[in-house]
């Protein structure tokens, strides 16, 4: 196996950055260890828990199931993208309002699913928000508080078109 | 001693659904899990070389390919450690003690046993060097199963020991047999449970670093009860105790799983101080599947029941397999002793006998998991009392009616010699029954085939669970040591008026910065904004027991009280100076302290704690001492009954055997409820976490002793497509004897969630009747269930319907 | 784990017996094999690559003949060590029938027991792994057997 470095050069929550990278370096531990931003975290490393969940080119996608060189010249969005120095934004406060997380360790993750699901779509049913975040494992909160918080988050977006997710 | 006068609590905070104030970093990406910290300056990182075999003698371990791979500063191996530790001893009977050394030296036990540690620059170089390390094993027979290890000849794990049983305790209740051969009715069958893993969501894991210079070692870890990991690591390492500073911070969550103190751990402790590095190890997940189990069990179970269906008494046998080694340094019987103490619930048993055990088998080390026996204990008592009524030709309901601590029993001593000190137990049942329309349910479609073709099926479940035990339940449960019952709290108040709570609880995402800094706010009078909750640091918060047991709000409550009672008291003294009245007219409020009935008389906080810390102009009261703080510790009484009654409803689908919980209902009694939101929020997690076990869950080994279920895909846990709507309800009983009124809300849910949704399923097939004494109930296990084969889904004629095998 | 299966060899039992023995033949056939060595107690050494899934590893193992029984069949018992890839023990029965004069009819029982990640991770891809490696295996056997017979005939 080559230890050769390869630098990745991409765009994290809208700043351009790069940094040195093995080529079997998994884009999860780049993105926290290379890029200091530790809100994405790694649950299994095999792609079943979700929590590694980033958003690459808009779509969602699981950070440790992608090397760093896959994401070169990519545009990444972590779950630091979400807020704003001043405020959360409407889905972390619908999170947070609605008791969506306990432990917090998914919750990155989760947040990046619903994020994602509600930049496509803006009125989801329950039933599409339970499939979208299927693939996201949550241990203590048992996701009803989850869903609820992403309905009210839903029902925010449409009250107020010019409202982001 | 002080006489201080504790007032009931109140005020604006508490029973309120105050928003989580951890909440905002964990939304931010800002939590500090274990992997988040900045990591040390020449940082090592270490990975374990696990046995691949159930048991074996270790012949030789080659390191030279590894120790010449890249990237690795060091290799260790078990008989190394040895030199710089101390093997955990746990007693076995009178006289023997139980070894587990912190990594094999000649032989190992069971599959992830530790065999070697490398210590390499990056975690990726580790598991390169892990691959060439050469170890020759002379495999031994293996004892994998409860049913092997209780059999005389089956291959032993300890030498000096007589065999694999390694824990015994009895209880009887003076004329127990007499009564049973009396009775006339008796029920019996075995109850066991599938083996599960905690899951989690952060695996566990540390960073050793070790001051030569001042001999002290800083341990950041995973630790779900660090003073009891701090006491365990010096003991290992002889270290003094202060010398040691366990540092937990944010937590993943743990389950009960966090509560042990593996061998990781001391072993990276030794290297740090070793080598004068700081070291880091995170468990990746197919260890944590492959070694974070619990709950396996095996409950015979035998109750005697009159004509009129009133329960005379229970005898049982339970069985607690602990995998190769016993965790819990004191005792080998956490989870059989706790069996003992929890088989009766809410029922009222005159005649009460048990003999239960632990054995040990060539399987990775159990911990106790939430709700430590009681899940199984409810689901054998539910089942055995269902069976006995349709036996007598009664209702199901009814029989529990007959059987229901009430509240004109009270105080009800039980058989155990435990104390009830409330039971709303029948207002609970009632609720349950008519918020989930239980009556109506199965008058009408319980056991019939829908329009959809599936069938469904209700049932209901009564639990006690028996939390913040105090000092005296731990002695008498022989667990006491470091788990002893109490919790302490240092409340202070800071020169600029504002406070910091200081426990001896840390939290593993159960909300403790919230609920107690709810509690501190209101006692002290100041705004939530203003009071912070440190919970984390051994170096700073006082000594204690720990989250656990379904005691955070109880042990922990009780110290916030009665140390915030002391500053809030000495606060009044001071302001009743300044202002020229009596302290008994002071009220605090709002960071402000005024006098009752007169709000224009009033002094902040602030400036009571400049002259407490003689930086205003004013002075203290004559005799006062400088400084506003407190530290306190609870020692709750023996007894504190939460109660519940759990309602399901089911559906099965005879083509694919696929469970699906519909509705979910739990009317719930934790006494004085501090935060809504926040216990509503652990009671349904904690029934999701019931349904994994229910129907999906199971740590399997092979018959070899192989852990066949170490991905997340081998062992699935519940997902958002596999819960229904949870209806949670309170009836508020507060507690006659705990300070406050609070009772444990951390397990319940995980009790009653296991006998309503198996009884449910049975329910639902009650046209053939079957008891199901196993889990999980997986689609292919249900069309078992139903006489089908799961392959081809053909009859089995062989099979007798309603027999569970 | 068990496996059980039978194949027909063109050629006579004595060839397929002799073959069975060659530790040449042996170390072409077996799939991912990079040696064979016959050690003094008449045991063979392999050192074998294998793969079933995430998982790959060089096995070192031990090949033993008992219950020789020429030209009927032997008993082989095997043990392997992967490192952290984990390990496989077990037997295997070989039985050989004369279904004619230049066809045999080869025919196994194999148990084998296996331990390590490989067991763990590969718990549900190691049957249809070791079905497919004996089928390559029983391919390149017949092929070298053959093609010997074909050679000898020419």
């Amino acid at each position: 196996m080559s230890n050769e470095m390869i630098t990745v050069a991409l765009t994290v929550n809208g700043q351009p950055m790069s940094a040195q990278a093995e080529p079997r370096m998994l884009l999860a531990d780049f993105i926290r260890h290379r890029l200091r931003l530790t809100g994405t975290h790694v649950g299994c490393a095999h792609g079943a828990c979700g929590a590694c969940t980033v958003q690459v080119e808009g779509e969602p996608a699981r950070s440790c199931l992608m090397f760093a060189v896959q994401a070169d010249g990519c545009a990444i969005e972590t779950v630091e993208s979400l807020a704003d120095d001043d405020s959360l934004s409407p889905l972390q406060e619908e999170f947070r309002n609605h008791h969506a997380l306990q432990c917090g360790f998914c919750t990155p993750g989760m947040l990046m699913s619903a994020h994602a699901l509600l930049s496509r779509k803006r009125d989801p049913s329950e039933a599409e928000i339970r499939r979208e975040i299927a693939g996201n494992l949550c241990r203590c909160t048992g996701y009803n508080n989850i869903v609820k918080a992403i309905q009210a988050t839903a029902r925010r977006l449409q009250a107020d078109p010019e409202l982001k997710p | 001693m002080s006489h201080t006068k504790h007032p009931a609590i109140q005020g604006r905070y508490v029973g309120t659904a105050v928003p989580r104030r951890e909440d905002e970093r964990l939304l931010r990406g800002l939590g500090r899990y274990l992997d988040d910290l900045p990591e040390p300056g020449g940082l090592f990182y270490l990975g374990f070389l696990r046995s691949p075999h159930a048991h074996a003698r270790i012949q030789s371990i080659g390191l030279d390919a590894a120790l010449a791979a890249s990237g690795v500063h060091a290799i260790y191996t078990g008989a190394m450690l040895a030199q710089w530790t101390s093997p955990m001893a746990t007693p076995v009977g009178a006289q023997a003690q139980l070894l587990r050394h912190n990594m094999a030296i000649d032989r190992v036990r069971y599959v992830g046993e530790p065999v070697a540690v490398v210590v390499a620059s990056s975690p990726y170089l580790v598991e390169d060097a892990l691959e060439l390390i050469e170890v020759d094993y002379e495999a031994l027979p293996a004892t994998i199963s409860i049913d092997q290890a209780l059999q005389a000849d089956s291959p032993r794990l300890y030498d000096d020991l007589p065999g694999n049983v390694v824990f015994e305790a009895r209880h009887a209740v003076p004329g127990t047999d007499a009564a049973f051969e009396q009775a006339a009715h008796r029920f019996s069958d075995t109850f066991s449970s599938s083996r599960l893993c905690g899951v989690a969501m952060e695996t566990r894991g540390f960073v050793a670093s070790f001051d030569k210079g001042q001999g002290k070692l800083t341990l950041w870890s995973t630790a779900h009860l660090p003073h009891k990991e701090r006491w365990e690591v010096a003991q290992a390492l002889g270290l003094q105790e202060k010398n040691v500073r366990i540092i937990s911070p944010d937590v993943g969550g743990s389950f009960g799983l966090k509560t042990v103190t593996h061998p990781e751990v001391v072993v990276g402790a030794a290297i740090a101080r070793h080598l004068g590095r700081p070291v880091k190890w995170q468990q990746d997940r197919p260890e944590d599947l492959a070694l974070m189990h619990g709950r396996d069990f095996q409950f015979h179970v035998e109750i005697a029941i009159d004509d009129q269906g009133v329960l005379i008494g229970v005898r049982h046998n339970p069985v607690v397999n602990l995998g190769a080694y016993p965790l819990w340094v004191t005792t080998a019987g956490l989870d059989a002793a706790g069996a003992g103490h929890h088989m009766m619930g809410p029922y009222k048993v005159p005649y009460y006998a048990y003999c239960a055990r632990s054995v040990v088998t060539n399987t990775a080390p159990t911990a106790s998991y939430r709700g430590v026996a009681a899940p199984i204990c409810a689901f054998a008592m539910e089942s055995l009392l269902e069976r006995a009524a349709d036996s007598l030709g009664l209702d199901p309901i009814e029989i529990r009616r007959r059987n229901l601590i009430r509240r004109e029993d009270l105080p009800y001593t039980n058989a155990v010699g435990v104390t009830h000190d409330t039971a709303s137990n029948i207002e609970c049942l009632d609720r349950a029954l008519e918020l989930s329309s239980y009556l109506d349910f199965r008058a009408q479609q319980s056991g019939q085939p829908g329009e959809d073709g599936k069938f469904r099926g209700m049932a209901i479940a009564c639990m006690a669970d028996h939390t913040g035990q105090g000092t005296s339940v731990t002695r008498a449960r022989g667990q006491a040591s470091r788990w002893p019952g109490y919790d302490g709290a240092l409340v202070k108040i800071e020169p600029d008026g504002k406070a910091s709570v200081h426990l001896s609880l840390a939290s593993q995402g159960q909300g403790h910065a919230t609920v107690f800094a709810q509690m501190a706010a209101d006692q002290l009078g100041l705004r939530i904004e203003d009071v912070t909750v440190e919970a984390s640091d051994t170096a700073s918060v006082p000594f204690g027991t720990g989250a656990g047991a379904s005691r955070g709000a109880v042990a922990g409550g009780g110290a916030v009280i009665k140390a915030c009672t002391r500053v809030a008291d000495k606060m009044k003294r001071i302001a009743a100076t300044l202002l020229e009245v009596s302290p008994e007219d002071i009220i605090l409020s709002e960071g402000t302290a005024s006098v009752n009935g007169v709000a224009e008389m009033s002094v902040s906080i602030e400036k009571i704690a400049q002259t407490a810390y003689m930086i205003g102009p004013s002075n203290m009261p004559q005799g006062e001492s400088i400084g506003l703080d407190a530290m306190e510790f609870y020692d709750p009484p023996s007894s504190s009954y939460s109660m519940a009654c759990h309602a399901a409803q089911v559906a099965v689908d005879p083509a694919t055997g696929l469970v699906t919980v519909e509705r979910y209902y739990v009317v719930h009694d934790c006494g004085r409820v501090l935060n809504p939101q926040i216990v509503d929020g652990q009671i349904a997690g904690a029934v999701v976490q019931g349904i994994g076990a229910v129907l999906m869950e199971a740590a399997r080994y092979s018959d070899e002793g192989q852990p066949i279920a170490t991905t997340l895909l081998d062992y699935p846990i519940p997902t958002a497509m596999d819960v229904p709507e949870i209806v949670i309800e309170h009836i508020e009983t507060p507690s006659t004897v705990t300070l406050g009124g609070m009772k444990g809300a951390g397990e319940s849910g995980a009790v009653g969630v296991v006998p309503a949704l198996i009884l449910a399923v049975s329910d639902a097939l009650s046209a053939s009747r079957p008891r199901i004494t196993t889990m999980p109930l997986t689609p292919s296990r249900m069309l078992e269930i139903m006489g089908l084969d799961p392959v081809t889904g053909q009859g089995l004629p062989q099979t007798p319907v309603g027999v569970d095998r | 784990m068990k496996m059980e299966s039978e194949h027909v060899i063109p050629a006579s039992r004595a060839r397929v017996w002799e073959a069975l023995n060659d530790i040449e033949v042996l170390r072409q056939a077996i799939p991912g094999c990079e040696g064979v060595e016959r050690l003094e107690d008449g045991a063979l050494k392999a050192r074998v690559k294998i793969k079933v899934g995430p998982v790959s590893a060089t096995f070192t193992g031990r090949l033993s003949f008992k219950d020789m029984d020429e030209p009927n069949g032997y008993t082989l018992h095997f043990e392997g060590q992967g490192g952290v890839a984990g390990h496989a023990r077990g037997q295997a029965t070989v039985r050989l029938h004369a279904t004619g004069s230049d066809v045999t009819t080869l025919a196994y029982v194999a148990h084998a027991q296996i331990g390590g990640r490989l067991a763990q991770v590969g718990a549900r891809l190691i049957e249809g792994v070791a079905a497919k490696t004996s089928g390559l295996f029983f391919d390149a056997f017949v092929g070298i057997v053959s093609a010997e017979q074909s050679q000898t005939a020419a």
